[in-house]
Parts: structure tokens; sequence; C-alpha cells
């Protein structure tokens, strides 16, 4: 009998696990009886040593005594709020609660209404959800002879406190970056967005991390198209783990061949804000500070939030000097190649000897020569991000200068290579979002091959495929190039400049605002204000 | 067949035409205009925009009259099952030979002017791929890339003339109107000929979101295309002189040789500007290459268009590998020039008359 219902219950403890929608298990329902119920527990969180339990008795020293038992995980709750606003509650207070009162029903529901000074307190009637609490670091709490139990939550543990975020220093902006917790980076989401609009849907993904994944957006802007295909994709995630917002990405991205990203991934809540005010929804996940913005544009990863800070003049001539950069990350040594070998007659003579002059006694050909370096160069970033800060800093003065002067006096690269080398790396640097860099690091290897295969025309080949690729690539059924795929100049124009703030009265079009309108005008409103002024003055 | 969401906007159906037009022709219609009327070059090319412009304008009448219907439904409803179906084989074999023509001309520029070295049959297969990738996506995602690349190459095309404009005299242009009327008129249809290209719009028609604006679309392509062959023509023959542009084979890359860009950065552009040049070299054949699929595609009530692409994908090939020479290639040229008014002029004229009295006959029974 035993064996039976051992098996019976193995086959229940692995579908809690493993079921398809993360939801807990809900069928199996508390028993009246407390033993069974301390017991059950304690079989589905056998062999965890972090498990607290605690029985005690609780009532009025001259009515009927109750029973209760209390569990929850070391180290994920707040130890100072189960000392004080349970444990003593029930313990000191509950003695003076009348004795009409301390009887069944009557006495649980004070105990929930009126005893635990606990902000939130729920009621449950199954295993599952109990369990499932318990280690999301609430405290479960049983009574005897009754088959509900609650959950109070006392989540509290030891958390990275808000801090600038690494990846994305601005000078002119907010200092506070996303933290590793999921309620606190809702908060300071929801902080800068004070609107009973701003929606916050919170699934649970992985079959064993149950990792909370909030999807933001604002009810009214954002497109609900958009909303549903990302609440559709998140939900067809099955996967033993999810533990950073990258697991995400790559699993509900629309191209997975593709280099480029297609999501904008931000550690930034005033970014966040942003685009989420854009119509964009907002995926955060628990445990990292990344979350991602979706639908996202390729213009978009070239922005920085500074860009909306600063004057647009600035703003604007940054933001080509961005796009500059990103071309010559893509294209600097395979320009070089094809030029030297195929298209020699291109540079001014001048150039064109002391280029020679500097690559005799080199014994590659440039190809093989640009190679080498661009190998180098990408050791040498490697190795300086694994390493600690002091050591990273040798590796940057030992492998650029050291190993570098010592290449061009042994003649193994032409000192030319090596600046160009140094003005691609830099430029690739020059690109904000990270994931993008990467992309056009890697295309710089293909083009250098288009290059050294057939010149310039390589280049161009390579040019017009990838221009086919961006323009067929979609993000959340946006197209990835817009706006420049329209003919509304307006909207191109946002791409090169950055528009001063009173002229961009629209959304961007890609994300399919509800609400197009973004400011009214502010001229047409003064002249208004003026008129009526005008109109008193008379009067 | 396309797809119900692969349908194109009025701009972008322009952009689509322009594309379509501009690339091989104009590498060599300096030459054909200035052997023909010497320094009054220009006014055959105005007079070949008209030309263009009327044959456009039928067209458009003929997309308007069939609104929604594709190519094959068209013809074979105006001149019924057998003449129809014929009439679509001999498009597709048409937009086929183009896109070899195309393809085999900027090889022979490439080798010229770029990669001495490189065998034809890379540059041509190479294009040709590439081409294959951009239109299995289907129309609307081709017309975007087109879009997208349209300022690219505008612009260079601008700034490069712009370049030569130190160098220009334009006294090379006169003595005006001393052509013949009769040689202007011939010259200008030669002239008109190298606006071939809105005859795509017969079969990707079909995917226009509306027909509204097919004259509009007629009007300001072809204008477009006028003004810059205009601007290109008066360059070229001012700066290379009216003899120097006769005898050379391909005039406007010649005048990008004398090219020098302020500030010495680079001695000389020819190579970068023909390396933009690809760029429309590659829409052209792209938007033809698409025409002939999908005609191919309706002839035979295919559900899917992509097959027929791999299909087409040797015949363009050799095709483009026949000819043996440039002086061969130039007949080639001419040939497909001819077949030009055929298809952009009669064809439509055919169409358009055939299918007013039809429909009159009808009313009137």
């Amino acid at each position: 009998m035993g064996k039976i219902f051992d098996t019976l219950f193995h086959r229940r403890k692995t579908e809690i696990f493993y079921e398809r929608d993360m939801a807990p298990d809900r069928s199996r329902k508390l028993y009246k009886d407390i033993d069974e119920n301390i017991r059950i527990f304690n079989e589905y969180l056998a062999d965890c040593d972090d498990l607290i339990s605690r029985e005690f008795v609780v009532g009025n020293p001259g009515g009927p005594k109750h029973r209760m038992a209390l569990f929850n995980i070391d180290g994920l709750v707040d130890k100072r709020l189960v000392h004080e606003e349970i444990m003593k509650s029930l313990m000191l207070f509950a003695r003076q609660v009348p004795l009409e009162y301390s009887v069944g029903d009557k006495f649980f529901q004070l105990v929930k209404d009126g005893l635990l000074t606990v902000a939130e307190v729920r009621e449950i009637d199954n295993f599952g959800e109990a369990v499932l609490a318990v280690l999301s670091g609430d405290t479960a709490l049983f009574i005897d002879k009754l088959d509900r139990g609650l959950i109070l939550n006392t989540r509290g543990w030891e958390k990275r406190s808000v801090q600038e975020p690494a990846t994305e220093a601005v000078i002119r902006g907010p200092r506070e970056g996303f933290t590793e917790t999921y309620r606190v980076n809702v908060a300071l989401v929801r902080r800068r967005i004070k609107d009973p609009n701003l929606k916050v849907q919170t699934i649970r993904l992985g079959r064993h991390t149950r990792t909370d994944v909030g999807v933001l957006y604002i009810k009214g802007i954002a497109n609900p198209s958009i909303v549903e295909e990302v609440l559709k994709r998140l939900n067809s995630i099955d996967t033993s783990g999810v533990l950073e917002s990258g697991y995400i990405e790559q699993m509900i991205e629309d191209n997975w061949l593709s280099f480029f990203p297609q999501f904008r991934r931000t550690e930034r809540p005033d970014v966040a804000a942003a685009s989420l005010m854009e119509g964009n929804v907002l995926i955060i996940c628990d445990n990292t500070p990344f979350a991602l913005i979706a639908p996202t544009t390729f213009y978009s990863l070239f922005q920085s939030p500074e860009d909306y800070y600063e004057r647009w003049y600035i703003a604007s001539l940054i933001r080509i000097l961005r796009m500059t950069a990103a071309f010559l990350a893509a294209t600097a040594p395979a320009l070089y190649v094809a030029m030297i070998s195929f298209h020699p007659g291109m540079l001014p003579t001048d150039l064109a000897l002391s280029i020679g002059a500097t690559r005799e006694g080199v014994p590659f050909t440039t190809t093989v020569e640009a190679l080498i370096m661009m190998l180098a160069l990408e050791v040498l970033r490697e190795a300086g991000i694994r390493l600690p800060g002091p050591i990273g800093q040798t590796i940057g003065i030992v492998g650029g200068l050291v190993v570098g002067e010592a290449a061009v006096r042994a003649g193994i690269v032409s000192p030319i290579m090596v600046i160009l080398i140094a003005i691609n790396a830099i430029s690739s640097f020059a690109i904000p979002n990270f994931s993008l860099a990467v992309a056009f690091r890697l295309l710089a290897f293909i083009f250098l091959f288009l290059a050294s295969v057939a010149g310039l025309y390589g280049l161009i080949l390579g040019y017009l495929g990838l221009t086919i690729h961006l323009v067929t690539l979609k993000s959340f059924g946006s197209n990835y190039l817009s706006p420049l795929v329209s003919f509304k100049m307006k909207k191109a124009w946002d791409i090169f400049v950055r528009p001063p703030l009173p002229s961009i009265k629209e959304r961007p079009d890609y994300t399919k605002p509800l609400d197009r309108e973004r400011m009214r005008d502010l001229r047409q409103d003064q002249e208004g204000r003026g008129g009526d002024e005008n109109a008193d003055g008379r009067r | 067949m396309l797809m119900d969401d692969d349908r194109i906007s009025t701009g972008q159906a322009m952009a689509l035409v322009i594309n379509a037009i501009l690339g091989v022709s104009l590498t060599i219609l300096p030459r054909d205009v200035a052997k023909t009327a010497g320094p009054d070059c220009w006014i055959l090319v105005i007079l070949g925009g008209v030309f263009a412009f009327i044959a456009a304008l039928i067209i458009a009448a003929v997309i308007t009259r069939f609104n929604g219907k594709t190519f094959t439904e068209y013809t074979s409803f105006v001149l019924g099952r057998p003449a129809g179906f014929l009439a679509g084989a001999l498009y597709a074999f048409y937009f086929v030979l183009v896109c070899a023509v195309v393809l085999r001309n900027f090889a022979e520029v490439m080798k010229n002017f770029v990669l001495e070295t490189t065998p034809r049959e890379f540059v041509i297969i190479t294009l040709l791929l590439l081409s294959f990738y951009l239109i299995r996506h289907g129309l609307e995602p081709m017309v975007r890339f087109m879009v997208i690349n349209f300022p690219i190459w505008f612009i260079t095309a601008i700034v490069a003339l712009i370049l030569t404009l130190n160098k220009v005299d334009f006294s090379e242009l006169l003595p005006s109107f001393r052509t013949p009327p009769d040689k202007i008129l011939f010259g200008s249809v030669s002239a008109a000929i190298s606006m071939a290209g809105f005859e795509v719009l017969m079969v990707a028609g079909q995917g226009l979101k509306t027909t509204r604006h097919v004259y509009k679309i007629a009007a300001v392509s072809i204008g477009i295309v006028t003004a810059f062959y205009i601007y290109l023509v008066v360059i070229v023959v001012s700066m290379l002189g009216v003899d120097e542009t006769r005898r050379l084979l391909w005039p406007t890359f010649a005048v990008l040789r004398s090219i020098t860009v302020p500030g010495g950065v680079l001695e000389r552009i020819e190579a970068p500007i023909i390396i933009v040049w690809v760029i429309m070299v590659f829409t052209t054949l792209s938007a033809y290459y698409f025409s002939a699929t999908i005609t191919f595609a309706n002839l035979f009530k295919a559900k899917e268009f992509k097959i027929f692409a791999p299909l087409l994908f040797p015949w363009i090939y050799f095709l483009s590998m026949m000819p043996q020479n440039v002086l061969e290639l130039e007949n080639w040229l001419k040939f497909a020039g001819n077949l030009a008014v055929v298809f952009g002029l009669i064809i439509p004229f055919i169409l358009l008359i055939a299918g007013s009295v039809k429909a009159r006959w009808g009313k009137s029974k």
C-alpha cells in the first residue's frame, strides 16, 4: 500500500516540476489534519536543508489551543518580519483573543484579517502553490483543523542595491540602473511612469528555475497585437531554466540565423520608460539587470539615452558619428585590402608610394596581414575582459603598444595596417549597443574575405547581401530597417539627426502605436494663449 | 502568385519603375544620341522621354482597365486563351533576355574598369545569385530594398556628375537645332528605348495596392528618369565633346576617369562610382528577373512563384554568355531594344484597343 502511494506520490512530484505551463499543481489539496499537511509538505521538500519548519501552539489560555506550522526557506525571507510580525503576533497577541472568536473558521478569519501584521496575505488550498510560494521566499502558515493555508509575503534576501549601470554609462542622465531583483526593476520603471495604464503581466518561465518574467506595456499606446505576440512567444518557451534575459531573447527572436540583435537590451530604467512611451513592450526578467525592448529597429540600436537629454545639434552630430563608426567598424580593413590589392590606382600617388615603402619587407599579403592583426586584436579584447581591472590594463599596454610596436619593427606588419586595425577596433567600441558592435566586428571578417576575393566588387556584393537580409528581417512584425523603408521623409530624418524635441510630435511608426500623438503643438498652444491675453487687455 | 499582403504602394511602384529603367542603358545612351544628333543630343533625350511617357501611359491604361488581374488573365481575356498564353510566354522570354543582356553588359564594364583579371563568369554568377536571393522574398521586400538603396546611388550619381562641372564646356552643345527633323525623330526612338523598364509594371501591376495612381507613377518615374538622362547627356557630351563621345564604348564611365576629388583623398574614383552603379544594375536585373519569374508562375498558374526563379537561373546565365564579344553584345542590346518597342508599346497598345473594343462589344450585346 505504502509502495503504491509512494509511486503515485512520486509521479505527482515530477508532475509539478515538469508541467508544461509552469503553473503550480493545484490538484493536491490541503487536509484538515495538520500532521498530514506537515508530513506531506516535508516530503515535497525532503532533503532540502535550507527549509525552516516550525510548529507551535496558539490560542487563548482559557480556550481551545490551535496548532500551527510555519514554513520558509532560510536566506530568502526577511527574518525580522517573520519574528516580529508573524511569530510575535500569533504567539503573544493571540492569547488575548476573546473566547467566541477562537473557534474554527472564525479563528482562521481573525488570524488572516486581524492578527498578521504583514502587508500581503493570500489564502491557498493546495500544496503546489504553497511549495512554490515558499521557494520564492514567502512563508506558508498551516493551521490545525483547517484545509486552507496562508501565504505571507516575507520576501527579503541579500541583493545588490541600485547602482550605476556598467554598460550604458552616460554623462548626462540618471545614474540608476536595473538590479537583479525583479520587483525592484519593475518599481524602477513604475516610479518613472505613474500611470495606471502601465500594465505589468508576470509569468513564470523555466521548469526548474521558475523565473519571474514580466511583460510591461502602456495600454492605449502599445499595439495589442504586439503585446499578444510577445506573450504568446514567451508562453511557448519550455525549457529547463531561464537564467538571464539572453535566454529569452534567443528563444523568441524572429530570425536566429541573423547576426543582428532583434531586441534592444537596456540596463537603464529611463531608457525602458522612454521606449514604453514609444509603444514598445518591455520584458523584465528576474535575476538579471538587462531588460529587453521589443520590437526593435536597426537604428534604435544606435541610440543612446543621452541623445534625448543633450541639445539636438550635439546629439545629431554624435548620431552621425556613430553611423560613420559603424561603417568603419565593418569595412575599414576590407576597404584597405581592396584598394591595395585590386585598385591601387584609386590612391593618390604620394600615398601609394608611402604605403608601398612601409610595406617593404612585410612577408605576407595584405589580406593575411589584416587577418593576423584583427585576430590578435580580438584575442586582446577577450583577454582584457576576463582579467581583473589592473591586469586588464597591463594587457592593453603590453598587447597594444609593446607587441604592436615590436611587430612593426620586426617587419611582420606595416604601420599603416596597425593604424587601420586600431581605427577599426575603436570604431566598433563607439557603437552603443554591444551586441550590434559584435555583429559589425563579425561583418568585418566577412567583408575582408569578400574584398580579398573580388576587391570593391566583393564589398558591394557583401553590402547588397547585407541589405537584402536587413530589409527582410523583422522584429515582432516591424521592419528592422524602419523608418527608412517608407517614403516618409519626416520620420526617416530621425535616423541621422535627432530632431529638436518640440518637433517630435508623433511616436515612431514601427511600434504601430494606438495613440500616435506624442505632444500637442507647442507653438499653436502659445499663440492661443497670447490671443487670450490680448482679449483680456482689450476688455 | 503573389500573396495578399505582398503589395506595393504608389511611391514604391515609382521606385520599382525608376530602378528598373536606370541601369545598363545609361552607360551607352550618350554615345547613341551623340552619334545621331551631335550637339542636339539633348533634344533627342527630351523627345525620347515624351515617347517613353506615351508608352507608359498606354501601359498605365492597360493596368487600370484590367485592375487587379494578372498579366496572363487579362491577355487571355482579351486575345483568347492560346494567344494570351503565347503573349505571356513571349513576355517571359523577353524579360529573361533583358536579364541576360544587362548582366553581360555589366560584366563587360566590370572587366574593363574594375576587375581586369577576374573572369566574367564569376561576376555574372555572383550577381545573379544575389538577385535570386532578393526576389525569392517577394515583390514588396524587393521594392523595399530598392527604396533603401535609392538615395545611395542617386546621391552618388549626382555628386559624381557635379565633380565634373569644372571640366565642362557647354559650347560643345552648340550649334543647336541643326539636325534634320527626320533624324531627330528616328534618334529619339532609340533614346526612348533606353527608358524601357516601365513594362515590368505590366506584370508587377497585379501587386499594386491601388491602380488609381498608375498615371501618376508613369508621369513621375518617366519624368525623373528623363531629367536624369538629360543631365547625364549634357554633362558627358559637353565634357568629352561630340566626337569623343561618339567614339567611346562607355562614354559615361570615361568621364569618371578624369574626375579628381578635391582634397586629394582619392586620386581616381571611377572604381568606387562604378561599384555604386552595381547597385543600379542589380535593381534593374532584379526587377526583370522577378518579372520573368512571376510571368512564368502566372502562365502555369503556380501557387508559389519562387520555384521558377531557380529554373530561370541557368537560362539567364547561358544567354548572357552567348555573345562572343562586345560588338556582338551591342547587336544583342539593339535587338533587346527593338523588342522593348514591341513589348513596351505595340502589344500594350493592341491590348488596350482590343480590350476597349471587346468591352464596347460586350456592352452593346
